[in-house]
């Protein structure tokens, strides 16, 4: 079987971008492009393995693991001063979820709001741990060498975030705006993702819609980690996937739905695990390609995504298969 | 164009009141959410003074809290008026405050001294 991929008429990789654009694989004329903003620096893992600052409004490719993947993230603070070269050092903590780690073979022990210990592995081994505080002053004895120390008020890690004398936010990244009627066929056609999503905690959307909430289809995670896969028309469900069957959002998983009249399948790492055959109207007017709810805002897709592609005709089972096969 | 503010609250409810000013819509399932493009970062309660602690490592006296509610506001898009000067938006005038280096936030890649208004 040929390269499916060659059929798609949007194609995503982790391939090429400039300033404001994730660039599309095809089309090649640009339509496919994807409008990206991020208006703080950040930092990405390089093809070399190493940790490198990217400016502002310029996409990432995270080679973190070994293989590129687009890196969406969510606006998160270092709280940790001095981050490259990590001291002993207090902060004041929330009744709250926090993550610290760090790079190198030292190790922190805390105290205070939270009692335990983090045990570096390596120079370039990044480790973490996530625990519950309470409402006080955390300390952080440092003993050893630990770099690119990092304290976020999150429940999971995030890209490192330098700082110097003062707590530092990287903002968060933005993208969508993909496609055109010429693109995306509403009345047939197969959307497909291969990501791993950031966290399991909130709703996370892929969208094709007309820009409104009438006319969408929607590959989403739940907050209980469930894919949520709806195609409305007009308004109304014509098509509701409702798949628990994924054991971590967080690890990379190949998602396709196909939609035709009457015709609606999800396929999820090879597997087809969803038929519906009564859904007779189809969206109108499909046009843009969103990583975020329809309105491009909301529900943001903050996670690494190894390949996004519209087809403009229904594939076969066998196609769709070999496409979400891992 | 970018501008940074800092700006101090009486409380969190009164920051974001203000920051609500700034344009929301509601999604279909009715949730609210942020129209404009500007990035809040709430600091909250401050640490004017640091904790002390004891040799043994635990926290004799905590920290010095401010009383007020800090936010750092990195403002996307604002337009110059007539004579090129730049303003705060609307109702936050009154509440920033301008000081010299980054203070205890800053925005990564961005510099508080070249971008405040």
């Amino acid at each position: 079987m040929a390269n499916l991929l060659e059929e798609a008429s949007i194609l995503l990789t982790p391939t090429a971008y400039n300033d404001g654009k994730m660039l599309s694989v095809k089309p090649t004329n640009g339509d496919g492009d994807f409008i990206f903003t991020r208006n703080s620096a950040a930092t990405r893992v390089n093809a070399q393995g190493l940790v490198d600052s990217v400016s502002e409004n310029l996409p990432r490719i995270n080679y973190e693991g070994g293989c590129g993947s687009w890196l969406l993230e969510p606006q998160s603070t270092n709280l940790y001063l001095n981050s490259e070269t990590l001291f002993t050092q207090n902060n004041t903590t929330l009744a709250s979820t926090y993550t610290v780690s760090f790079y190198g073979t030292g190790t922190i022990t805390f105290s205070g709001t939270y009692n335990g210990t983090l045990i570096g592995t390596g120079l370039n081994n990044r480790v973490s741990l996530t625990f519950t505080t309470a409402s006080g002053t955390l300390i952080s004895t440092v003993s050893g060498t630990c770099t690119k120390g990092q304290l976020e008020n999150l429940t999971y890690l995030t890209s490192y975030i330098p700082t110097n004398g003062a707590a530092s936010t990287r903002l968060r990244d933005l993208s969508g705006n993909s496609g055109n009627t010429v693109l995306i066929n509403s009345t047939e056609g197969v959307l497909y993702v291969d990501f791993a999503a950031y966290s399991t905690q909130n709703t996370r959307e892929i969208t094709l819609s007309d820009g409104t909430s009438s006319n969408r289809i929607i590959i989403s995670y739940n907050s209980n980690n469930r894919l949520d896969v709806n195609l409305y028309t007009s308004g109304g469900y014509q098509a509701i996937f409702n798949y628990t069957g994924i054991s971590d959002s967080t690890a990379f998983n190949k998602i396709a739905f196909k939609y035709k009249e009457n015709d609606c399948s999800l396929w999820v790492n090879g597997v087809e695990v969803g038929v519906d055959t009564n859904a007779p109207i189809m969206p109108i007017g499909l046009d843009i390609l969103n990583l975020a709810s329809s309105n491009g805002a909301t529900n943001i897709m903050y996670g690494k995504v190894n390949a996004l592609a519209v087809f403009k005709t229904a594939l076969t089972d066998e196609q769709l298969t070999a496409l979400t096969t891992i | 164009m970018v501008k940074i503010g800092k700006y101090i609250f009486d409380s969190k409810e009164a920051s974001i009141l203000r920051i609500k000013y700034l344009g929301t819509g509601t999604d279909e399932n009715g949730n609210e959410y942020p129209t404009h493009n500007h990035s809040i970062v709430h600091l909250g309660n401050i640490v004017l003074e640091q904790a002390v602690i004891n040799e043994d490592g635990d926290v004799e006296t905590e920290a010095v809290l401010s009383e007020n509610w800090h936010v750092d506001v990195l403002w996307n898009g604002l337009e110059a008026d007539e004579n090129g000067e730049y303003s705060h938006p609307y109702g936050w005038a009154g509440k920033a405050v301008e000081i010299d280096g980054d203070g205890v936030h800053s925005f990564y890649g961005l510099k508080y001294e070249s971008l405040k208004f």
